[in-house]
């Protein structure tokens, strides 16, 4: 009786600290820098491969094996359309179309490198950033967003739940 | 915006006193559970030890000087919870002469434990620091690690007082004596920690 009563007590115990994958944060990371020589806004998008997955499997997108030998045909058309769903920027109040100019495996394997960019951009005096990315997949998801003004201007911006666009003037 | 400083105190604050990821408050807790409030001092410098402990891997590891595996260090963890419990309420003994409050403390294996096993947090700080840190600003990543300690360190007197404060009113308008405190503090602890050592063993 005495053991079992144990066993009960840490089977109890451990269905609080069950649901702990390794990365146990979600985070993403994303520099949006504005490249005066090439009048271009370059961005880096850094995600956490399983945190997107979850978010497309969400949407009835499984089986993607993102950045992976088995990666299905269409798993980056999922991602392209996740992000640009989710991530949008406007540059002098102006919402702009980016291109996607490609993904890579981040070193460790566990994330992937998105890279965007807009071209043709002159000037820019503000910039307006919504990043909704994974907001709605978890309740801790944080997106830290460093933004490379002209001139050198630098700064973070910094998304969560209730708290997903801000605008930067330069 | 922000700056990058205020941005990664923010963060290193944020991460420590998160309660999803429990594990660092878990230590604290069980590091304080043998003190009472008039010995902040004592507290105060077992803090600071743990603190240097996990500022000097969480910088040896975020300049990629030590690569460890994180599911390794994510066991290690909360080994370093339950050495620490086990050690509350074994090594210690009451002193006799005065009653409730003091232990006798001919080992402070304690502030060893809040050193070494700080260099283990340490890495599992990295790891969560690491995936924050943009590409290719190598010159700011000091600047970085100093925010995110520095919030850290605020994070965890945070954590100390609290802890502190509920002892205090557990052992003087609850007249509990500090023997049960402790035995109540450190056995939680322990189980917490136990269970979660065995969810993540790596091997």
């Amino acid at each position: 009786m005495y053991i079992s009563n144990i066993i009960l007590f840490l089977f109890s115990l451990s269905a609080f600290t069950a649901n702990e994958d390794i990365h146990k944060y979600h985070l993403s990371k994303t520099l949006v820098e504005y490249n005066e020589q090439e009048q271009a806004i370059q961005v880096s998008m850094h995600l956490f491969i399983d945190d997107l997955e979850e978010a497309l499997r969400q949407q009835g997108n499984d089986k993607l094996f993102i950045c992976t030998k088995k990666e299905a045909a269409d798993a980056e058309v999922h991602m392209k359309k996740y992000i640009s769903e989710n991530f949008q920027l406007a540059v002098n109040g102006t919402p702009m179309k980016y291109q996607f100019l490609g993904k890579e495996a981040a070193e460790d394997l566990m994330g992937v490198w998105c890279y965007l960019e807009i071209t043709d951009l002159s000037s820019i005096s503000s910039l307006r950033v919504t990043n909704k990315l994974l907001l709605e997949i978890f309740e801790d998801q944080k997106n830290i967003t460093q933004i490379v003004g002209p001139n050198k201007r630098e700064g973070y911006l910094m998304f969560q739940k209730g708290q997903y666009t801000d605008e930067v003037q330069f | 915006m922000k700056s990058g400083f205020q941005t990664y105190l923010e963060l290193g604050f944020q991460h420590i006193t998160d309660l999803d990821g429990y594990d660092h408050i878990l230590f604290i807790v069980a590091l304080c559970a043998i003190y009472t409030l008039k010995e902040w001092r004592k507290v105060a410098v077992l803090v600071t030890a743990f603190t240097i402990g996990h500022s000097v891997t969480l910088a040896l590891a975020a300049l990629e000087i030590i690569p460890i595996p994180a599911a390794t260090i994510e066991f290690l963890i909360p080994v370093t919870i339950v050495i620490t419990a086990v050690y509350n309420v074994t090594i210690h003994k009451m002193d006799g002469s005065t009653s409730n409050d003091t232990f006798n403390r001919r080992l402070n294996m304690n502030y060893i434990f809040a050193l070494v096993f700080g260099l283990i947090h340490g890495l599992g700080f990295s790891n969560f620091l690491r995936s924050m840190l943009m590409p290719g600003q190598e010159d700011e990543l000091v600047m970085q690690l100093l925010a995110f300690n520095i919030g850290v360190e605020l994070g965890q007197l945070t954590i100390v007082a609290f802890i502190l404060f509920i002892a205090y009113i557990v052992m003087n308008p609850l007249r509990v004596k500090q023997r049960e405190w402790n035995l109540f503090v450190s056995g939680a602890a322990a189980g917490i920690a136990l269970i979660m050592a065995l969810e993540r063993i790596p091997f």
